[in-house]
């Protein structure tokens, strides 16, 4: 598994604390605000809505006609190929100019899985190792010929293709022949993994079962690619133009610099519960310095008026709180995100001495040294999973919160406990970032006066995640950034808290506590062949519970969120909580 | 920044005579009497003594730099506090640091790096330029190459390549040195474009000293090359070597603000520059944190510029402007 890559400010800011820098696992549809109001929708907490049918609800208000603008601080350098689109930036564009086979449509703050180019979210037989996907009618590309399931199935079989890097690797773990195809361009069309056999239907073979086949349905590679439009010598091309399926289609792109969208004309709403088509024109900006786009929508003047830019630093929080419309302007949402501070647990083999860890860390200084705005960038979070994940129970095992700067008296009294008073924290930083050696010196406070000794060790920037990524550094403490790639802990467990994952790679700390619990290897393997979706949410809650409280392998920093300031005459402005960004799909100038 | 190279030395005639004509106590009225020079004098003792007695200052208030103290600022990163007796320019916001810890530890800094380098560009330059005035020959020919080679190379391009060849070895090794090879990298690239001027001015120097009958005198009675160097020459190139001094400093003092800022001098230390770049996304929240070290760079670069002036002026009272 890799990651989803998110790009905002925000994160740019945690990114220098996390090791992770900017990759980050990515999506899922968690809940609404802070306070999650879950919509019980299908499976009851689970968000599945296999009914669902187009055209979208309305948007209360909602005008047609204008041009929103989006100022982007990413380069979508990599262009916007389904094949391997794996950031949340490019993946929202994306939701504007393809249809996958399932995605979310947004109800209220909450976000629902429903069927989107298929009829449902799928049927599966064959003891959970096949999916058949049932294309809906009359869906055209933005030239007008016709969708058909063999043109999903090539889209899918250009994911293999080691032509296209970067994407999603659940194919290849899960699909049969996964790991020995290599694509179209190399292997050819005959692939057992998938199949069309008559033009709306498409069936997925897996070697093993995966229960979370819907929410991996939605991702861009589910897309229909004609095989006729990719240029077979160069496939990188294809990503400079997809063959638009969705209510926008490209009308110019830019890397870097610019990506026009107009209306598509061949899109019928009625096939579509997910997506509107307010605005005539979509322009965003790419590369945009944050310290300048921030300034124009602060000012909110001109073409600003109509634009949106994603991410907020406390510097351009405090200026736009205190313009006069300014807090009207910003919108905040859920981010699947959790920020970690992972515990070496070969290196810190005492549960006491790591709970001690926890209580001495000063969460409210970090969130002010990193920018942080507490129930704007981030909220505080005392579980391994972020709210909004279904079968989430709220516990705080420390009893603090999460908040505050601490309590070195109740730490030292547990070193105390565990003989360990004047235990060595190995912190590492980047020397060259200022926010780094913040962050360091903060910690270097906290922990001496909870009675560690601490130790720092200075590597430059680019060389941060790196060194935090390997398994033998002197290091005992690393911060890290994580964000599923849908709404489960099976987006959590089996990829950062799994035992064999250590052995399994030699190089790399993908299991940066280095957390090796029989007892808990023996649960994620459970679950994850649990068939029920409903039985499994339970079951992950209940081991979140079971880690935090008999091991405590990581600090839990807080849950990420994101915020969006919008130009006064933008309406609909909703986060997308699947991934963290701006729902442009919801969008109208008023 | 355009006078990168070089640095303030282009500011010489060197058609000029820089001879010491003036006895030392007309220099000195004539510096005293000018109020200008008396007052940038003033301003310069002030930085300078705060620089050397930095540690006591923060002492005496109680504070200290790279100190965070978060509880200090809100939850907006807004400083909770404004200027006090505990804070007397306030406190960062997001961190907490103390300002004036910062800012009184930026001018200990600007000026300990502009002092070093300055002194070796001058090293450098009078070794330099004295060989190539005195011997001529081929050492004239390759001095002369090597100061047009250094004039051509752009100072911000090498000073970055050189930062990321730093991060790339010693940065990259993860050890305490790097923030000591930041520190010598910096002094000796300043040093290294700052020497081009000074070597100039000398080699003009020596080349007339040379035909001069006390030059030849020595020459005839058998002295050695270094000690017609070192003891006939010399003495006679003090006010080149002062005024690269009062002229170079505040041109280094700047180009070390402008490498900080850009994030390619020291990263760890408070300096002006690095103080500017933390304060630059809050120019509007917190205009105070920005203005404190541009100021202090405003006021010690016109103070010295102008004790310079005054300088050349009263050691070589020919020069009219």
């Amino acid at each position: 598994m890799t990651a989803r890559i998110k790009l905002t400010v925000a994160v740019a800011v945690v990114g220098v604390l996390t090791a992770a820098c900017t990759a980050s696992h990515h999506t899922g549809p968690s809940v609404s605000s802070g306070k999650a109001q879950v919509a019980h929708a299908g499976a009851a907490g689970l968000q599945l809505d296999p009914t669902a049918r187009g055209p979208a609800p309305n948007v209360p208000g909602a005008k047609s006609g204008g041009t929103v603008t989006v100022l982007d601080t990413a380069s979508l350098a990599t262009g916007l190929d389904p094949a391997n689109a794996y950031t949340t930036g490019g993946d929202e564009i994306l939701n504007l100019t393809v249809r996958t086979l399932t995605h979310y449509q947004r109800r209220g703050d909450s976000y629902v899985l429903v069927p989107d180019l298929a009829t449902n979210l799928g049927t599966v037989t064959d003891g959970g190792l096949t999916w058949t996907f049932r294309l809906k009618d009359g869906l055209r590309y933005e030239d007008g010929t016709p969708i058909s399931a063999a043109d999903v199935a090539y889209s899918i079989k250009r994911s293999f293709a080691p032509e296209l890097p970067g994407g999603t690797t659940y194919q290849k773990e899960f699909f049969v022949d996964g790991l020995k195809y290599r694509g179209p361009y190399d292997d050819g069309d005959a692939y057992a993994g998938v199949d069309a056999p008559d033009g709306k239907t498409l069936v997925i073979h897996l070697t093993k079962k995966f229960p979370d086949m819907p929410y991996f349905a939605s991702f861009p590679l589910f897309s229909p690619v004609p095989e006729s439009k990719d240029n077979k010598k160069d496939p990188q091309q294809y990503g400079l133009h997809p063959i638009a399926t969705g209510p926008y289609r490209i009308a110019s792109f830019k890397e870097s610099h610019e990506l026009v969208l107009t209306r598509n004309p061949q899109w019928d709403p009625g096939t579509d519960p997910i997506r509107h088509q307010y605005p005539d024109r979509f322009d965003f900006k790419l590369g945009q310095s944050y310290l300048t786009a921030s300034q124009q929508m602060i000012e909110d003047r001109g073409s600003a008026q109509t634009s949106i830019l994603s991410g907020i630093d406390a510097p351009t929080y405090s200026s736009l709180m205190s313009a006069p419309d300014g807090a009207q302007r910003l919108v905040t949402g859920t981010e699947p995100c959790n920020q970690f501070l992972y515990i070496d647990t070969r290196k810190v083999p005492d549960v006491r001495v790591r709970e001690a860890i926890g209580l001495a860390t000063p969460h409210a200084s970090v969130w002010k040294v990193t920018g942080s705005v507490p129930g704007v960038t981030i909220v505080p979070s005392t579980t391994l999973l972020p709210p909004g994940t279904p079968g989430r129970i709220d516990f705080d095992p420390l009893g603090d919160g999460s908040k505050g700067d601490g309590d070195p008296a109740a730490a030292r009294k547990l070193l105390v406990q565990a003989g360990s008073v004047g235990f060595k924290i190995r912190w590492l930083y980047a020397s060259d970032f200022p926010v780094s050696v913040n962050v360091m010196q903060l910690f270097k406070k906290a922990f001496e006066r909870a009675g560690f000794t601490f130790t720092a060790t200075p590597v430059v920037a680019e060389q941060l995640s790196a060194e935090s990524n390997n398994p033998n550094a002197p290091i005992n403490l690393r911060l890290g950034n994580w964000c599923s790639d849908w709404p489960s802990g099976s987006s959590w467990f089996p990829a950062l808290f799994y035992g064999p994952l250590i052995k399994q790679n030699p190089h790399d700390a993908p299991n940066e506590s280095f957390l090796d619990a029989p007892d808990v290897d023996a649960a994620i393997n459970r679950i994850e062949a649990t068939d029920d979706l409903r039985s499994a949410a339970h079951q992950w809650g209940e081991l979140d519970k079971l880690v935090m409280t008999k091991y405590y392998p990581a600090v839990v920093f807080g849950s990420g969120r994101e915020p969006v300031i919008r130009g006064a005459e933008v309406g609909g402005l909703h986060v997308d909580s699947t991934l963290g960004e701006p729902f442009y799909t919801d969008l109208y100038v008023s | 920044m355009t006078d990168a190279s070089g640095f303030g030395f282009a500011r010489f005639d060197a058609e000029a005579d820089l001879e010491l004509d003036a006895p030392r106590q007309t220099v000195w009225r004539a510096l005293l009497g000018n109020k200008v020079a008396a007052a940038s004098g003033m301003v310069v003792a002030m930085f300078v003594l705060t620089a050397i007695f930095a540690p006591l200052i923060c002492a005496a208030f109680g504070v200290s730099p790279n100190d965070p103290h978060t509880e200090l600022v809100g939850f907006d990163d807004q400083p909770l506090v404004g200027p006090s007796l505990h804070h007397p320019f306030g406190v960062a916001p997001a961190t907490g640091k103390d300002l004036f810890a910062n800012w009184v530890y930026g001018a200990r800094y600007s000026l300990l790096i502009a002092t070093l380098a300055a002194t070796a560009a001058i090293a450098i330059g009078l070794v330099l330029g004295m060989a190539a005035g005195y011997l001529g020959g081929w050492v004239d020919r390759i001095v002369s190459w090597l100061i047009d080679l250094f004039l051509t190379m752009p100072f911000l391009l090498v000073a970055a390549a050189v930062a990321a060849i730093l991060d790339a070895t010693v940065g990259r090794r993860g050890s305490g040195a790097f923030q000591h090879a930041q520190f010598v990298a910096l002094v000796l690239m300043l040093a290294a474009f700052g020497w081009t001027g000074m070597a100039r001015l000398v080699r003009a120097q020596v080349l007339s000293l040379r035909e001069r009958e006390f030059v030849l005198a020595a020459r005839v009675i058998g002295c050695s090359t270094s000690r017609i160097l070192f003891r006939e020459l010399l003495p006679n190139l003090t006010v080149p070597i002062v005024l690269g001094f009062s002229l170079g400093i505040p041109s280094i003092v700047t180009a070390e603000a402008t490498l900080s800022l850009l994030g390619i001098g020291i990263s760890t230390l408070p300096t002006w520059g690095a103080t500017i770049r933390d304060a630059e996304p809050w120019w509007r929240a917190d205009p105070g944190y920005l203005w404190q070290p541009v100021l202090a760079l405003i006021v010690l670069v016109l103070a010295l510029n102008l004790l310079g002036d005054a300088l050349r002026d009263a050691l070589d009272p020919k020069i009219r402007r």
